[in-house]
């Protein structure tokens, strides 16, 4: 009798089902957090995979389809761990060659004045075209702190559980973030030739 | 929490941004509150950066749905390569399994 699973867990069996009832929810849910759709087509596919291996754990307490996004979020919680530490030496670097300030810690160029009115920007297509480019020059983890701070607005708190960093650490991700997107915007948008769009 | 309160009352633009960023993230203390009102009445340079952060994250907070849809790094679907590949894998797990 122990031996049978249970009717409900045989009916899960079938792993390929899985695949197309859930697969496009996880997609989702990872490429809302980490920087390309490369890296969250390969945390789902390894959470199909410990899935698998892990499908006796299951106890039919909560859906399916919300066990599946647990697992899935373990891997995007490894993914960043993983990726801040390789990626931090390079980003000073990056930093640096852009030179923001000079050696006594003033402006090296002096932030314009932006005249914009958020309403009438965020309706311009052609902007949020240049504001993708920029976001995307961005080193992944540097685009994912603003992208998850910014446009997901998530919380400080729910920011640190997620990526595993530290929050003096996602402050500084996110002060880099922010001087290297205003300063791409400010060349490619509002200061192109020096007649950007009001 | 010691560091945070023991900024210099004179700021460098390059700390005197670091705190006007992390203003947007969590209430700054009272000390560096101070520190930045008296670095910014005499840099025009970054009340202009603390003005294009807020244009910047009213604006991505004004991003109309049609653009976040088609935003790239979000995807909506699986692609039909990744769906045959994890399929396959997840069967030759399987297969693997039953053998032993």
């Amino acid at each position: 009798m122990a031996d049978q699973p249970p009717p409900q867990s045989r009916r899960r069996c079938d792993p390929a089902e899985w695949v197309d009832r859930y697969g496009d929810a996880l997609l989702r849910f990872a490429g809302a957090r980490v920087a390309s759709r490369e890296a969250a087509e390969d945390l789902v596919q390894d959470a199909f995979l410990a899935a698998f291996r892990h499908r006796e754990k299951f106890d039919g307490k909560s859906a399916f389809g919300t066990w599946l996004i647990s697992i899935l979020r373990n891997k995007i919680v490894d993914h960043f761990r993983k990726s801040g530490r390789t990626l931090e030496m390079s980003d000073d670097e990056l930093i640096e060659s852009l030179k923001p300030f000079n050696a006594k810690g003033k402006w090296s160029k002096s932030p314009a004045n932006w005249r914009s009115a958020p309403d009438r920007l965020a309706e311009n297509a052609e902007f949020w075209g240049i504001f993708q480019t920029c976001l995307g020059d961005l080193p992944a983890h540097l685009a994912q702190a603003f992208k998850l701070r910014e446009i997901d607005s998530t919380s400080i708190d729910e920011m640190t559980r997620l990526t595993g960093v530290t929050s003096k650490n996602l402050a500084v991700r996110l002060h880099r973030a922010r001087l290297l997107l205003r300063s791409c915007l400010e060349k490619k948008w509002f200061c192109r030739g020096d007649k950007g769009p009001k | 929490m010691k560091k945070q309160e023991s900024v210099p009352l004179l700021l460098s633009c390059r700390e005197a941004s670091r705190l006007i960023s992390e203003a947007l993230d969590r209430e700054l203390t009272r000390r560096e509150r101070w520190a930045l009102r008296i670095h910014t009445i005499m840099c025009s340079a970054c009340r202009r950066f603390s003005a294009q952060l807020i244009v910047l994250r009213q604006t991505v907070g004004k991003m109309p749905d049609r653009f976040r849809q088609q935003w790239p790094a979000q995807p909506t679907r699986l692609s039909q390569e990744r769906r045959a590949t994890i399929k396959r894998l997840l069967a030759e797990a399987g297969r693997r399994e039953s053998q032993n």
